[in-house]
């Protein structure tokens, strides 16, 4: 096995046990309540099962899948990160620190605490292990000789 | 993780012509997008840790869980009880002591009971109570609901009022 082969096994690994990991923690924390928290269940699903079909039988079609999947699940992502910041928001008043002062306080100082987790339960960044899984996955199709065999265009 | 936006779109068109630089990219950028993922990891981690470290939060969690032996109809038994009965309180979720079923109110009933037992933020909590569900029937001390309250830093005794505004099943 070349160098090539093996580095883009471990990335295809790493990818596989990233997006493993992450479904594991989404039942931890029993992420299900509602059709926005099931939507990570289903990229990090995705990335699991592209990740293996990429080890297991690579080819031109799954390996574009994989890049579209990587830019969805960025996507994802980042949205994961608002809607985390959205819940702390939301949470804000609830914190005994601020029960009193969090209507009063300005909209930049209200995201801020959200943003950076001083009110809320949500852990903020948290989405960005679907980001980690995806660009995992992207990283092993670089340079992919299936895709070197494509014609250009 | 907008700086890295850039990345996808790079890695769906690959240069098509040979340059120089391209033997190094091809080593180090799977050990770049490593070592992104890598800061990610650490970075989600530690968010997340510093909240489970929070005095404030512990100490929420030890009032609420010290306080737990308080009778349940403290807060229900209010001067302004008889407002319980709102309009919006179906009979089967309501109880006759006024209290609302943690598993089958919704969550208009869940907001009054609590805006009735004096209990502010009642909105929220009530959106709270009904995300954590089911509650298991054979813990009238809703272990499982005060530990997930205690998640969000309430004040002293709130999470005992919102137990006490609640009944099972």
């Amino acid at each position: 096995m070349s160098d090539d082969a093996l580095l883009r096994r471990m990335l295809l690994g790493f990818a596989v046990l990233a997006a493993l990991g992450t479904l594991a923690e989404l039942g931890l924390e029993r992420h299900y309540d509602g059709m926005d928290q099931r939507i990570p269940w289903v990229i990090a699903g995705a990335v699991a099962a592209l990740g293996a079909l990429l080890a297991i039988r690579p080819g031109p079609l799954a390996i574009r899948a994989a890049r579209v999947l990587a830019v969805i699940a960025l996507i994802g992502s980042a949205i994961g990160v608002f809607k985390h910041v959205e819940e702390n928001h939301g949470a804000g008043a609830l914190d005994y620190r601020y029960t009193e002062t969090w209507e009063s306080r300005s909209a930049a100082d209200q995201w801020f605490k959200a943003a950076t987790k001083q009110v809320g339960p949500a852990p903020v960044l948290a989405p960005g292990a679907l980001a980690l899984a995806a660009l995992l996955l992207a990283a092993a199709t670089v340079r992919h000789p299936a895709v070197r065999s494509l014609p250009e265009g | 993780m907008m700086p890295g936006a850039a990345l996808p779109i790079v890695l769906l068109r690959p240069p098509a012509i040979k340059h120089p630089a391209e033997d190094m990219m091809r080593s180090y950028l799977p050990l770049a997008a490593l070592a992104a993922a890598t800061i990610l990891a650490g970075v989600a981690c530690s968010g997340d840790d510093a909240a489970e470290e929070t005095p404030a939060a512990a100490t929420a969690t030890t009032v609420a869980t010290s306080a737990a032996t308080k009778p349940a109809s403290t807060a229900a038994a209010s001067p302004t009880g008889e407002a319980q009965a709102t309009p919006a309180a179906s009979p089967s979720a309501t109880t006759a002591a006024g209290k609302v079923s943690a598993n089958n109110a919704t969550r208009a009933e869940l907001q009054a009971a609590f805006e009735t037992a004096g209990i502010s933020g009642a909105a929220q909590w009530a959106r709270e109570v009904v995300e954590y569900r089911p509650y298991p029937e054979n813990d009238p001390n809703m272990a499982k609901l005060r530990q997930e309250l205690a998640k969000y830093s309430p004040g002293p005794g709130v999470v005992d009022k919102i137990i006490a505004a609640l009944s099972l099943p």
